[in-house]
């Protein structure tokens, strides 16, 4: 416990610059301001000033959006006196890197530069290196951990997944196996990894695998999966067991939603069942979850709230940026925007 | 241009059956002409049809897909995208329409399932929306594919027949007819001055 406050303590500085950073994140007048904007250039114009984003043209924007999100991540960073909740945050792109290179090695094929994330904990390079060095590294795994330099190895939860994944698409053919395997087990890390930086944190990927769940049982629902599929893409260590999923598969979305009972019925009746909206309330979920940051005065947790707010707001700006580019009305804009934080 | 030939019967005979081969030659031609424009306009309204469906089924496949690029970052939409779970096997065979080749274009064992190649905790509902409606157009697609180049391939046909049955209406059967008429007038000449000659020489024969 002391441990903890120790920790806590720490962040106390980081926090107060953390507040200050959210005095910029998008609120709902400007949202719907934006909204209200007939051209995408005049949306593109109003995020630019707000957060001083250089002068690019509006083509660029998912370019610029990418550079804006990598830069705040390393300013957030460079203050916080540990990166383990940035490294935490970053988890979920180094799974998608290791995604994109697996399916480039396996299928044979070449991924565009822009399908790789510049927010992961391990650069592409890297990751490449140690995936193609697999094969060779896996015979030593009985040897002691100082003969394998750490920095020549993928993390060992990491190892596991690549390896799995290696194995279940050697066997099945099926490439859509090598996403469901690294997406188990990228939220079952998360949580893992989570349990150190504290309750709130640890309660988050709790919440994200729970929500994914949700997502996985009601598409499975709509896209007929078997039971064997459903099996696999679930993720373990959530308030409900796996069993109490799998029980719902091929069920109407009212009985799911009675039979899962809150929060989850709440989010799937809010959304009337269709699972692109479930989705949306799913993100407005934890995004509730964090708003309780804002009464936390020390601790990673606030750092966690407002990156992931941040994200928020830039897939906000995507969706309206790409709605308005395309001519969609406000109403179809609007009810595919996310909550704001602040 | 004029057919010169030799005035005589047996030539006329060998007019005469070109004629009627020629005659022949156009009504069937001109049948066939008509039942490929028949065919032709059938797969004309049917090209139109699909072609509607398919810009429409198209275009709402398009806003979907737009919807699942907008609510999903560009590195988990690449990622997504970068494999499917089944190759799309189309078998392409021939038809014969009137004599004329036409393509046939047939999807094998099209399972609608196989686009949905990702994971379905990181990527939106929306990209299911908007692939499934991929999917759905697809055979629509093929059909089109199949439908206008039919219509390319009938299109040069009947073009092809049109003038050949021109050339037969306008140029060739008259053209055979003037000289069936030319050697027949030329034949009755020589006759009649055959028998004008042996009348002269029946007279010359009787005054002796």
């Amino acid at each position: 416990m002391d441990a903890i406050r120790r920790e806590e303590i720490d962040y106390l500085a980081a926090v107060a610059r953390i507040r200050v950073l959210e005095t910029r994140l998008l609120r709902d007048q400007e949202i719907d301001r934006m909204l209200d904007m007939q051209v995408a250039d005049d949306v593109w114009k109003m995020v630019r000033e707000l957060w001083d984003l250089p002068e690019e043209p509006l083509q660029d924007f998912e370019r610029v959006l990418g550079e804006h999100l990598t830069g705040l991540y390393s300013y957030v960073t460079s203050f916080l006196p540990s990166p383990d909740v940035v490294y935490w945050l970053g988890i979920r792109n180094d799974y998608h890197n290791l995604k994109v290179l697996l399916k480039e090695a396996l299928l044979h094929e070449t991924a565009n530069e822009g399908a790789f994330s510049d927010l992961g904990t391990v650069s592409v390079s890297q990751l490449r290196s140690q995936l193609d060095a697999f094969e060779e590294v896996r015979p030593h795994e009985h040897e002691p951990e100082v003969l394998v330099s750490w920095q020549e190895r993928l993390p060992a939860s990491y190892q596991q997944a690549v390896g799995d994944a290696q194995e279940r698409y050697q066997a099945t053919g099926d490439p859509q196996i090598i996403d469901v395997v690294l997406d188990r087990y990228q939220l079952g890390d998360s949580r893992q990894q989570a349990e150190v930086l504290g309750p709130e944190i640890h309660e988050m990927a709790v919440a994200l695998g729970e929500m994914a769940n949700l997502k996985i049982l009601l598409r499975s629902n709509k896209l007929g999966k078997s039971l064997q599929f459903l099996r696999l893409a679930l993720v373990e260590g959530g308030k409900l067991p796996p069993y109490r999923w799998e029980e719902l598969l091929g069920r109407a979305a009212d009985e799911v939603a009675s039979s899962l009972g809150s929060p989850y019925e709440e989010l799937i009746r809010s959304a009337g069942a269709d699972p692109g909206r479930v989705e949306r309330e799913a993100d407005n979920f934890i995004l509730k979850m964090l708003k309780t940051s804002r009464y936390v005065a020390m601790g990673p947790w606030p750092v966690v709230a407002f990156l992931w707010a941040k994200e928020n707001d830039v897939r906000n700006v995507r969706i309206l940026l790409s709605g308005k580019i395309n001519g969609a009305s406000t109403e179809a804009i609007r009810e595919r925007l996310r909550d704001t934080y602040v | 241009m004029e057919i010169r030939v030799n005035a005589t019967r047996m030539e006329l005979l060998k007019l005469k059956n070109r004629v009627r081969m020629a005659q022949r030659g156009h009504k069937l031609l001109k049948d066939k002409r008509d039942e490929l424009m028949k065919i032709f306009l059938g797969l004309v309204r049917e090209n139109k049809e699909v072609r509607e469906r398919v810009e429409r089924l198209l275009g709402q496949a398009y806003r979907s897909f737009l919807v699942s690029r907008a609510v999903m970052s560009r590195e988990a939409l690449e990622e997504a995208l970068m494999s499917s779970r089944d190759e799309l096997k189309v078998s392409v065979a021939l038809k014969q329409v009137m004599n004329v080749v036409v393509p046939q274009f047939k999807v094998e064992d099209a399972d609608e399932s196989s686009v949905y190649a990702y994971g379905l905790a990181t990527t939106s509902a929306e990209l299911d929306d908007a692939l499934g409606a991929f999917a759905a157009v697809l055979p629509d697609l093929i059909r089109l594919a199949e439908v206008e180049r039919s219509v390319e391939i009938l299109a040069d046909e009947i073009e092809r027949t049109r003038r050949r049955v021109n050339a037969l209406e306008y140029v060739l059967i008259p053209e055979l007819e003037v000289a069936v008429k030319n050697i027949a007038m030329r034949l009755g000449e020589m006759e009649r001055s055959n028998a004008t000659r042996l009348m002269k020489i029946k007279d010359i024969v009787r005054g002796e």
